[in-house]
């Protein structure tokens, strides 16, 4: 315990505990809100913004009066955690000595978290690319009108769940554990584990052609063909089944937002199912060709 | 809401003054407020001291003259006012005056302008000359009338200070009395002022030395380091304590503190900048660790005054011969073969069951020695043993059986043998029982190892068997070298050490050609060519260099199954149990090959403090002091000195043995050439002893070493000596032999042939030698006072010299008008030339002249070396 506390005391996660505090924070307020919603849509009344939204006050002084307290309070906050709390230096710099382990800013945490499971051409160029014009392309792809400006989580379930498992689990969650997790030589140590810079794990990985018996001599076109197959059926067969089951889903968007919307939210998935490949199969590459890696 | 403001706004205002005392609060600042508080505090008790120092009749009596002046002016206050109107009036007149002659004067040079640049441009100055000529005689006229007024003044002046200066005088001297408490007062005001609750100006004070990427803060704290007086101040005021000596050739403008104390240099609170805190790897060293950074700049040197342990630490890693296995860059020792001996014709030395006790524990073998203790698997001793055992060498032998089958064996040699080897100073290099020196192998029991055959081979020609080794050469005859061979074969133990001569069982019923393979591998993988030298097997150790050592990272360090309470966290903490254990940090995974070198306590700190030099982060070059030519000789030839334990028997630079003639002074005294050679291949100067000079068989680097050595020692020009050379007269040849005869100097000296009958205890050196042995200005010193050169020798003082000036002793009066100096020059240039003398010389061993002074030392020498001087 002793070495989580201080791990999560170290001047530089401090902002990180916080933040993943408020993030639960806000989630949660934001399900109570939500739930509260759908009891009284449930029972006929509509949502508590709309009865709300004919109350009005002044912006002065009842809004200028608490965004005021809160500025002091944010002051105080300040004061108290830059007089108390040092700056977090470490050693001098010397370019001959990277330290150990190496982590990157906070907020890129999740990025260097994906390099363990990843080449870094998917991990850094390819990953971020799609996440970011994923969430450019929402608004495009969501046709479900219900939810505006009220909260609620029974009329737009999958786009709540989607959207905070990629937040919370892919990324958030991510960003903790490199921040809490990821000791010297960028191993996984469980929280109350000491920090031990001689720690070893056995890191044997294997392909997928070598899981499967295939020679390794044969040409990698061939050698790669069940890598490939199962890309192909990842982003074709799954699409297909769920269009079968969730038909009504299918039709509100149509095929081609179908379409993209399933590859963006199974390209998503393409992390942790990799993540449990790795931890139950040892598994390195799905495809390994002599230009790139997947 | 609004109350919620108000409590808001009251956190913050506490919030805000918390801030501001945590910035009052800081250490440094206490610790100058501490220091300023301190300053005035001592000023006021100076001021104190000076104050009751003051009331002194010498105050009483300076006081008691103003008020007798004071007195003397007011009853004459009538007279003084008077003579003060009259003065000013006076005053008036004579500056009126004066003033008019300056005016005139200034007239007369523009006058005297015009008048040449009318005589240049041709006009012959017959405008101007009468005006000038008119000017000159009004000036004259007014100087007198200035100059009679100014005497008027004068007096007037006087009449006035006749009452004011004993006045001025007397305040004068009582301000003298008392400078020192004005000054204190003005001090202690100021410091004072400094000293208040809320002081101005207290500042980081910092050195930034870019040149050596530092920025030292340390005087933030230590305020009073660089100001002498505050030796008894409390920690952190005090002056630094080495404050004349280092403070003052390493001033910290250039070098900062942190070089030498390391530390953080930037910290500004006590524990960040000494204590051992997170992410800074240079934490403060502490009593003797400091002396890892004097190295840092005087790296290229093996003796540093002032840096002993670490001194003591490099010679330990040269003479156990850690470079073998342990490459340090930039660490070179003076003689590249190894520091054992080469493994050669062991089965013709010892048995096999001897190679087996050694090789398990060198230790218990022989206590002393260098070699250290392996940690050996089962059954791998037996295999090195039987490998080395395997080694033969059939030219050891004949020369033995020779000598055997011509002298026998009579128990006489024993004693003979056991004196020979005392006076040849074996003990010297060699422990013998419980004397000796451990710079060699013991050789107590040394009968128990070695066979005789060996022995005699070794003694007749040491670098036949091994040819680096030490041991020289001391052209013994071969009786010599047969009665100490049968004198050592007789030293074997009794009990637990007897048991180590003859034959082994066969363990395990291994065949033996099995076990010598066995063995080979065994050399090659344990490391055993690091210090032995091995024919035809490869070494195949891998092992990490040391360079860098200091800077490695906590981290990088293997610490095993220690825990912390155990062997602290830190480098020092490694390295120290690694020397002392190799094998503590071992695991299932690491296993150390290094062996134990059973160090004692202040060895493994001096080693490790050597080590501990080893950085990669250093000062730059510029900052360092580089040797002079004479200090590299210096440095060369003590390396030479120790390499090969000349201490043994010489004394050199105050520090030896006294067997042999004490070298202070050697530069001076003897030729370079004559050393060169003599070094090169040694003559017994002394036929008469056993005791002599051996051969080392030192290649040209080592002797040019030494001669560099001997020259720079005594600050004489190398490799081109100058001396005087004697150019004699007839007359004064013959004067000199005249001395020389009549001083008796054959009487004990030598003259080619060693005289029959007399005690060689009163023979002194070969005097047909001089010449090319001597430097003439050596000579000259040495006839004219031999004490100051050695103290205690039995050369007599010819020339007694007896409260500021010699005397000439009666007999030698008439010769050469009894001049002491142009005598002793005689005698020289006669030596200078000497080859001999036909006549037998008189067998009288008597001193000829026994000067007064010379008495004390003749009847009791202080001294009595073996060695007479020269």
């Amino acid at each position: 315990m002793e070495h989580f506390i201080k791990i999560l005391s170290k001047p530089d996660n401090i902002p990180i505990a916080g933040m993943v505090l408020l993030v639960f924070f806000y989630t949660g307020w934001a399900f109570v809100m939500a739930i509260r919603n759908d009891l009284r849509i449930k029972a006929g009344k509509g949502p508590l913004e709309l009865e709300e939204s004919g109350l009005k006050v002044d912006v002065m002084p009842h809004l200028l009066k608490r965004e005021f307290i809160a500025a002091l309070v944010v002051t105080i906050i300040l004061v108290i955690w830059s007089v108390a709390v040092n700056a977090p230096l470490e050693e001098i710099a010397n370019p001959a000595v990277t330290p150990n382990p190496s982590k990157a800013p906070w907020y890129f945490l999740g990025l260097q978290e994906m390099l363990v499971y990843f080449d870094p051409w998917l991990a850094g160029v390819v990953f971020p690319t799609l996440i970011i014009l994923g969430l450019m392309a929402i608004p495009y792809l969501d046709k479900n009108a219900k939810g505006n400006g009220y909260y609620t989580l029974q009329e737009r379930p999958f786009a709540i769940f989607g959207f905070l498992f990629g937040f919370l689990i892919l990324w958030v969650a991510m960003i903790f554990t490199g921040t809490f997790m990821r000791g010297p030589g960028w191993n996984f140590f469980s929280p109350f584990e000491p920090w031990d810079v001689h720690k070893v794990v056995p890191l044997t990985n294997v392909d997928l052609s070598e899981l499967l018996d295939i020679d390794p001599k044969t040409p990698w076109y061939v050698r790669e063909v069940p890598g490939f197959l199962f890309l192909l059926l990842w982003f074709t067969f799954i699409p297909y089944v769920v269009a079968l089951v969730k038909r009504a889903f299918f039709a509100q968007l149509g095929i081609v937002r179908y379409w993209v919307t399933m590859f963006l939210f199974l390209f998503m998935l393409l992390l942790p199912v990799k993540m449990i490949l790795r931890w139950t199969l040892n598994l390195k590459y799905l495809i390994v060709t002599p230009w790139f890696n997947i | 809401m609004s109350r919620a403001f108000g409590w808001i706004g009251i956190v913050l205002f506490l919030v805000t003054l918390w801030g501001f005392w945590t910035e009052y609060n800081r250490e440094w600042k206490g610790y100058q407020r501490g220091f300023r508080r301190l300053l005035a505090e001592r000023t006021q008790k100076e001021l104190q001291e000076a104050r009751d120092r003051l009331s002194g009749p010498e105050l009483e009596k300076a006081r008691a003259a103003l008020e007798q002046a004071v007195t003397i002016k007011k009853e004459n206050q009538e007279d003084y006012d008077e003579g003060v109107k009259e003065r000013k009036a006076a005053r008036h007149i004579f500056f009126k005056e004066d003033r008019k002659r300056q005016f005139i004067k200034s007239r007369l040079d523009a006058a005297l302008y015009r008048y040449e640049h009318e005589v240049k441009s041709g006009r012959a100055g017959e405008f101007e000359k009468g005006a000038v000529e008119e000017l000159k005689r009004e000036l004259s006229e007014q100087e007198e009338r200035a100059a009679g007024l100014e005497k008027i003044k004068d007096q007037a002046e006087a009449r006035v200070e006749h009452y004011d200066s004993p006045v001025d005088a007397a305040q004068a001297d009582i301000g003298r009395l008392e400078a020192d408490v004005r000054r204190l007062e003005k001090k202690l005001r100021q410091t004072q002022a400094q000293a208040l609750v809320f002081p101005r100006g207290l500042e980081i004070k910092q050195f930034n030395l870019e040149e050596l990427g530092r920025v030292d803060r340390c005087m933030t704290c230590h305020m009073g380091a660089d100001q002498p007086g505050l030796e008894d101040a409390p920690p952190p005021f005090a002056t630094h304590p080495q404050f004349k000596t280092l403070l003052a050739s390493h001033p910290p403008e250039k070098f900062g503190c942190t070089s030498c104390h390391g530390g953080q240099g930037w910290a500004t609170t006590r524990e960040a900048a000494h204590g051992r805190v997170e992410f800074w790897h240079e934490p403060l060293l502490d009593g003797k660790f400091i002396e890892t950074r004097c190295l840092q700049c005087h790296s290229g040197v093996t003796q540093l005054e002032g840096a002993p342990v670490v001194m003591k630490g490099r010679q330990l890693f040269e003479q156990y011969g850690c470079w073998g296995c342990h490459q340090i860059e930039g660490f070179k020792p003076l003689e590249e073969h190894r520091v054992g001996p080469k493994l050669v014709s062991l089965g013709s030395k010892t048995s096999q069951k001897w190679l087996e006790a050694w090789i398990r524990d060198p230790k218990t073998v022989r206590p002393k020695t260098r070699m250290p203790a392996f940690r050996f698997a089962e059954g791998e001793v037996e295999a090195i043993s039987a490998y080395l055992a395997s080694l033969r060498d059939d030219t050891i032998g004949p020369g033995y059986a020779a000598a055997e089958k011509e002298l026998g064996h009579l128990s006489q040699y024993l004693a003979e043998g056991q004196e020979l080897v005392g006076k040849l100073n074996c003990a010297g290099c060699h422990k013998v029982g419980a004397e000796g020196d451990v710079y060699a192998p013991e050789l107590t029991l040394i009968g128990d190892k070695t066979r005789p055959e060996w022995i005699y081979q070794w003694l007749k020609d040491p670098k036949k068997l091994q040819p680096h080794t030490h041991m020289p050469d001391f052209r013994l005859t071969d009786r010599e070298a047969f009665v100490i061979t049968e004198y050592l074969a007789s030293l074997k133990g009794q009990g637990v050490r007897a048991g180590l001569q003859g034959g082994v069982q066969q363990g395990g019923g291994e065949p033996q050609e099995t076990l010598i393979a066995r063995g080979k591998e065994l050399i090659a993988s344990k490391g055993c060519m690091a210090c032995h030298e091995v024919e035809g097997i490869e070494q195949k150790l891998i092992i990490p260099p040391l360079t860098g050592l200091a800077d490695k990272h906590i981290h990088e360090l293997e610490f095993g199954y220690t825990r912390p309470e155990e062997v602290p966290r830190t480098v020092y903490d490694w390295v120290r149990h690694k020397i002392n254990k190799p094998g503590v940090f071992d695991t299932e995974r690491i296993f150390a090959n290094m062996p134990t070198f059973n160090l004692d306590d202040s060895e493994v700190e001096a080693l490790l403090t050597y080590l501990m030099t080893l950085t990669e982060h250093g000062l730059p070059e510029s900052s360092r002091s580089p040797l002079t030519e004479r200090e590299r000789a210096i440095e060369l030839g003590r390396q030479i000195v120790r390499e090969h334990n000349c201490t043994a028997c010489h004394k050199i630079e105050g520090v030896g043995s006294d067997v042999a003639p004490d070298l202070a002074g050697e530069g001076k005294k003897v030729r370079q050439d004559w050393l060169f050679h003599f070094l090169k291949e040694p003559r017994t100067l002394r036929p008469w002893l056993d005791a002599r000079m051996p051969n080392f068989g030192f290649d040209d680097k080592e002797v040019t070493g030494l001669v560099a050595y001997f020259a720079a020692l005594d600050g004489e020009p190398y490799p081109y000596e100058s001396f005087e050379t004697p150019a004699p007269t007839e007359e004064g040849l013959e004067a000199g032999k005249q001395l020389f005869e009549m001083f008796k100097c054959l009487a004990c000296h030598v003259a080619g042939e060693v005289p029959e009958g007399v005690p060689t205890e009163n023979l002194a050196p070969d005097l047909t030698q001089v010449k090319h042995r001597l430097k003439p200005e050596w000579v000259k010193a040495w006839l004219e006072d031999p004490q100051k050169i050695q103290p205690g020798t039995r050369m007599p003082t010819n020339w007694p010299y007896i409260m500021g000036r010699y005397y000439v002793p009666p007999p030698a009066k008439d010769i050469l008008g009894g001049d002491v100096a142009l005598q002793i020059q005689a005698v020289r240039d006669y030596l200078m030339v000497f080859e001999g003398v036909e006549e037998e010389p008189e067998p009288l061993p008597e001193p000829a002249v026994v000067p007064a002074e010379g008495e004390a030392t003749q009847a009791e020498p202080v001294q009595e070396p073996v060695f007479e001087t020269q």
